[in-house]
């Protein structure tokens, strides 16, 4: 059996790496987590109490693939939550079982963390495929 | 005959089975048995033999029982059930035979037992309570059933109460009662003075909480 | 349209997403993740948000049947669910590591539901010949729990006739539980 990522310690340490590149690219970022689609934390930045969000990231994420799924409409590319202080924006990490979810305050574009956010996604699923 | 009888309000009427009814006893004399090794908690199995058929061996404490016979075929109505007890020890090793679950045994000898009347231990005027469901997955049983053991786990009531309850079932109230008793799930209260409530109509029930919802889904399934 | 919410609870592994789908008019709505805990629950996928299926009763009334994330970190999709149900089938495995302890667990959470409507407790995989009887799960509901009013039974979570017996139970010891007491009984408060 292969180790579940949020037990290989090479996955765990390069994603926090690059939630927190996210953090330095983005003024309005507030907090992120990497989490399995089982819900469990592989890495964070920032925030508090990650364990309850990684859970509910989980739920949220296979919502919204099941939505998609139901209507036919294709998979589904990210989920926005927009509420009056801010964004919280989850993605599937391409070609892997992971997710990304992050929280914006509302300093910046939607348009800009969404690419931003995108490109880290694209960045872990490359670290991942080339992990140890 | 040596029949009590109790009229339950508009006539109805609980009849207690004496042992000494007919030479034709079926299942009367391993219902005793089963009760009065349930009661006094021996460490006694029971051996069953309905007529020629396969024995069962019951075994109370390990809530087996040991039988080819997988009872698809249960002998309702047998002439005479051979009835012998013996001791057991928990170091016994489990005798041979497919264990099967005794519930099955128990519900299915209860509700043949004492020719549709009453056990003599149960009493048609005193106040009962289920203290737990029987198997229903398992044991074969109808709506009545179901309904039954609803009421008699959420109210106290008497067998004569329950006849008058359930009128197109009345002649089934007491081998469930027997089948009950048998199972170890039927409680007899103290008698209480009766209040001025009247005794609740499980049709009533249903208007309640969910509107009758019981009753349209026993119509969609077709139960 | 009237609507009857039964919640399927119960750990991760008793059975829930089997029991909907064996209970459910059309294909559930699942929503599985690949399972990383195989320690808990070997198993390939787990429930992550909900599962949902549904019996339609007549054009304007519909049994909806939810089925909750068995894990605690799930926790919040409980309360979510929770909100409009009047009854649940709590499913325990019975080769759980202590399934005795999970049924009172999960009836002391959603006692709130009990008291709106009823419980029934459905324990699965004790075919498997592991685990306490049915009469010791009722002896220890009734020690650590005593006055409650909910069936147990055994069950195959994938047999519709079993679980059509569970849920036909369920709405039946509801209606009965909101009946007003006999003459042998105190009034309730």
């Amino acid at each position: 059996m292969t180790t579940a990522l949020h037990h290989n310690k090479d996955v765990v340490a390069r994603g926090g790496v690059l939630l927190t590149e996210l953090d330095s690219i983005c003024t309005s970022f507030l907090y992120a987590v990497l989490v399995t689609d089982d819900g469990f934390e592989v890495a964070s930045v920032s925030g508090s109490d990650h364990e309850r969000l990684a859970s509910m990231v989980s739920s949220l994420q296979a919502l919204a693939e099941g939505v998609a799924e139901e209507l036919k409409i294709g998979t589904s590319e990210y989920v926005v939550l927009a509420t009056e202080d801010g964004h919280v924006i989850q993605l599937r990490i391409p070609r892997q079982q992971l997710v990304l979810s992050a929280v914006f305050n509302k300093s910046e574009t939607l348009g800009k963390v969404l690419s931003a956010s995108k490109s880290t996604a694209e960045q872990i699923a490359v670290m991942v495929e080339t992990s140890k | 005959m040596a029949d009590q009888s109790s009229s339950g309000g508009d006539g109805a009427m609980v009849t207690v089975a004496s042992p000494t009814d007919s030479v034709d006893n079926g299942w009367d004399d391993a219902a005793r048995a089963i009760y009065s090794v349930r009661k006094i908690a021996a460490p006694m199995g029971i051996v069953l033999q309905p007529d020629d058929r396969t024995p069962y061996l019951v075994d109370l404490h390990r809530k087996k029982f040991f039988s080819t016979d997988d009872l698809t075929d249960f002998p309702t109505h047998p002439v005479r059930v051979g009835v012998q007890t013996y001791v057991v020890s928990p170091d016994d090793q489990e005798p041979a035979g497919p264990a099967r679950n005794l519930e099955l045994l128990l519900w299915n000898v209860g509700r043949s037992s004492f020719h549709g009347g009453l056990a003599p231990w149960l009493s048609p005027t005193a106040p009962y309570r289920l203290t737990a469901w029987p198997d229903f997955t398992g044991v074969f049983h109808t709506t009545f059933h179901l309904r039954l053991t609803a009421h008699l786990a959420n109210h106290v009531t008497t067998v004569d109460d329950l006849v008058e309850l359930f009128p197109a079932d009345a002649d089934s109230v007491p081998g469930a009662m027997n089948a009950f008793s048998l199972l170890g799930i039927l409680e007899h209260l103290p008698a209480q003075p009766a209040a001025a409530v009247q005794p609740v109509e499980p049709a009533a029930d249903a208007e309640r909480s969910t509107g009758g919802l019981w009753s349209r889904l026993r119509d969609r399934w077709g139960f | 349209m009237a609507e009857h919410v039964v919640l399927f609870t119960g750990p991760m592994g008793a059975g829930k997403t089997a029991a909907i789908a064996s209970l459910s008019d059309i294909d559930p709505v699942r929503t599985e993740a690949a399972n990383t805990d195989r320690v808990t629950a070997d198993k390939a996928t787990t429930t992550v948000a909900l599962d949902y299926g549904e019996i339609t009763i007549g054009p304007d009334e519909k049994v909806r049947l939810y089925g909750i994330p068995g894990q605690t970190r799930f926790e919040f999709m409980w309360k979510v669910l929770m909100r409009r149900a009047v009854g649940m089938i709590l499913l325990v495995n019975n080769d759980n590591p202590d399934p005795i302890g999970q049924m009172l667990y999960f009836i002391d959470y959603f006692h709130e539901l009990y008291e709106r409507g009823g419980a029934v407790v459905a324990i699965s995989r004790s075919d498997v010949g592991l685990g306490p009887t049915r009469e010791e799960y009722y002896s220890a509901l009734a020690a650590a729990r005593p006055g409650l009013s909910i069936p147990i039974f055994s069950v195959d979570a994938r047999s519709p006739e079993q679980m059509k017996i569970a849920l036909f139970s369920l709405i039946l010891n509801i209606e009965s539980r909101a009946a007003v007491p006999s003459r042998y009984e105190e009034p309730r408060q």
